[in-house]
């Protein structure tokens, strides 16, 4: 029900901005109008119920009895600084980075044999070290919650761990595509377009469907088209799930504690996720001295209140029901996975 | 004069809604391609709508923040407007995967979507007002 009070709760860096939908034709003036006219609209409505979720204590249990909308009852909430360790169940129908890894590296090995039948010496991007991400969870991509590792923010801030974040080129910059080896690598002689049938001959040999690109996507998915990243039903509910465990009263609830907290503490957020997006932090490309104290304060605050228990639960109870309500779709989702990551090995040992 | 079009987006919508929902979504706009290879363009618009202005980025970007739309192929619309929080599309013209990231500084901490090797998608409408850095991965 909360949902949509969220732009007034969110700071303005990162409220959900023009509806996309329509906002390719609006002047600068004409949104501020439109926007303050919808704050004000969805205060009516907002303010109540804020009032109601603040008031009302724990009321989480039942309520989605008999109603899909619902908000989920939380069974359980656990008393944690660090979800990072944890699974939850959206996780089984998502690429993790291990999973990511190897994916990448096969298909990157397909492009680079296939290139090679072509005369042509040619290398992928190199994918980004993991390494300097810090703390993160190993059964997904997604953090989810922000920066939950007390060290990395006494030593970073909410600056990324191992201060990696230059604007270095792909990996490749140096390399160049011939007109030639863009018709090997994606099937068309005109390489205005992204993909071509195919069927010229290179140095002896005959060029796939969609070149190169589309013999590493049918090799992994069985199509030149194949989708060769997360399933679109996954991604939208990762983060529709997100979203909802960001809005939901029980979590805007321990937000607020938190608030009020780092407002002792001499700093002024509504809730950690704006703290995380403090436009200060860019700046500098080091940590300064003052966003390592609020970053320290947010730890702390973080765990006085279980911030990272309520969010984690509300956030585990949302995609739990989203899997339950998608449970057919999602098994051919981990079907294609599995067999993405058998083709994936097959061409990594082969 | 926004909100007059806002009343007739909404009554043409409505009217769209009676005569039939099956019509009602718009159909996905064939991208007029605005990169080449070794580049990915990031839109202001989704599909849906026709992509738009367009970034093209040949580097890792660690802050959208200061980067702007500019006039291509398909069209005008969100021209000028900072990338960070408005991106709605991306073509990827890159033979690895890359990444649209919730966060700066290539920071998953809370959420990002990954493209893969040359795939044109839209964001999802979560991260499409919060894109905030992109990488290869």
């Amino acid at each position: 029900m909360i949902r949509g009070c969220g732009h007034l709760l969110a700071p303005p860096a990162r409220e959900s901005g023009p509806e996309s939908e329509l906002h390719s034709e609006e002047s600068e003036e004409a949104t501020i109008v439109s926007r303050a006219m919808r704050r004000f609209s969805a205060l009516l409505v907002c303010v109540p119920l804020l009032l109601a979720g603040c008031s009302d204590g724990d009321s989480s249990s039942a309520e989605s009895k008999g109603n899909p909308k619902a908000p989920p009852a939380v069974a359980e909430t656990p008393k944690i600084t660090n979800a990072n360790d944890k699974s939850m169940p959206l996780d089984t129908y998502l690429l993790n980075p291990e999973q990511s890894e190897s994916i990448n590296n096969a298909y990157a090995g397909i492009l680079t044999d296939c290139m090679k039948r072509f005369g042509f010496d040619y290398t992928p991007p190199e994918a980004e070290a993991t390494a300097s991400s810090g703390d993160a969870p190993t059964t997904r991509t997604d953090g989810r919650f922000g920066r939950q590792n007390a060290e990395d923010a006494e030593k970073w801030g909410y600056h990324a761990a191992g201060g990696v974040e230059d604007d270095s080129p792909w990996g490749n910059k140096g390399q160049k595509m011939t007109a030639a080896m863009q018709t090997a690598e994606r099937g068309s002689d005109d390489p205005k377009q992204k993909f071509g049938p195919g069927g010229q001959v290179i140095n002896g040999a005959k060029v796939p469907d969609h070149g190169c690109v589309g013999e590493g996507r049918k090799k992994l998915t069985g199509s030149v088209n194949g989708n060769t990243g997360d399933a679109k039903l996954a991604n939208d509910l990762k983060f529709d799930t997100l979203t909802k465990a960001q809005q939901d009263k029980r979590t805007r609830a321990v937000f607020a504690k938190w608030s009020t907290c780092m407002k002792d503490k001499g700093f002024d957020y509504t809730d950690p996720l704006a703290a995380l997006g403090d436009e200060e932090w860019a700046k500098t490309p080091q940590p300064t001295q003052h966003e390592i104290q609020v970053a320290t304060a947010d730890q702390e605050c973080r765990a006085k209140d279980n911030v990272v228990g309520v969010w984690f639960a509300v956030d585990y109870a949302y995609q739990e029901q989203a899997v339950e309500q998608n449970a057919e779709a999602l098994a051919g989702v981990k079907k294609d996975i599995d067999a993405m990551l058998k083709s994936a090995a097959a061409a990594q040992a082969g | 004069m926004r909100i007059r079009k806002l009343i007739a987006a909404t009554a043409v919508a409505g009217g769209a809604l009676t005569a039939g929902l099956a019509t009602a979504a718009p159909a996905s706009a064939a991208i007029d391609f605005d990169c080449a290879t070794g580049e990915v363009c990031l839109y202001y618009n989704s599909s849906s709508y026709g992509y738009g202005a367009v970034y093209v980025q040949y580097d890792k970007v660690p802050d959208y923040a200061g980067k702007y739309f500019s006039s291509g192929r398909n069209g005008s619309s969100g021209a000028g407007v900072e990338v960070k929080n408005h991106a709605a599309a991306v073509d990827s013209w890159i033979s690895s995967n890359f990444r649209v990231y919730y966060n700066r500084g290539y920071s998953c901490s809370v959420a990002c979507q990954t493209i893969p090797s040359y795939g044109t998608v839209d964001l999802n409408s979560s991260l499409k007002n919060n894109n905030a850095s992109g990488q290869n991965v």
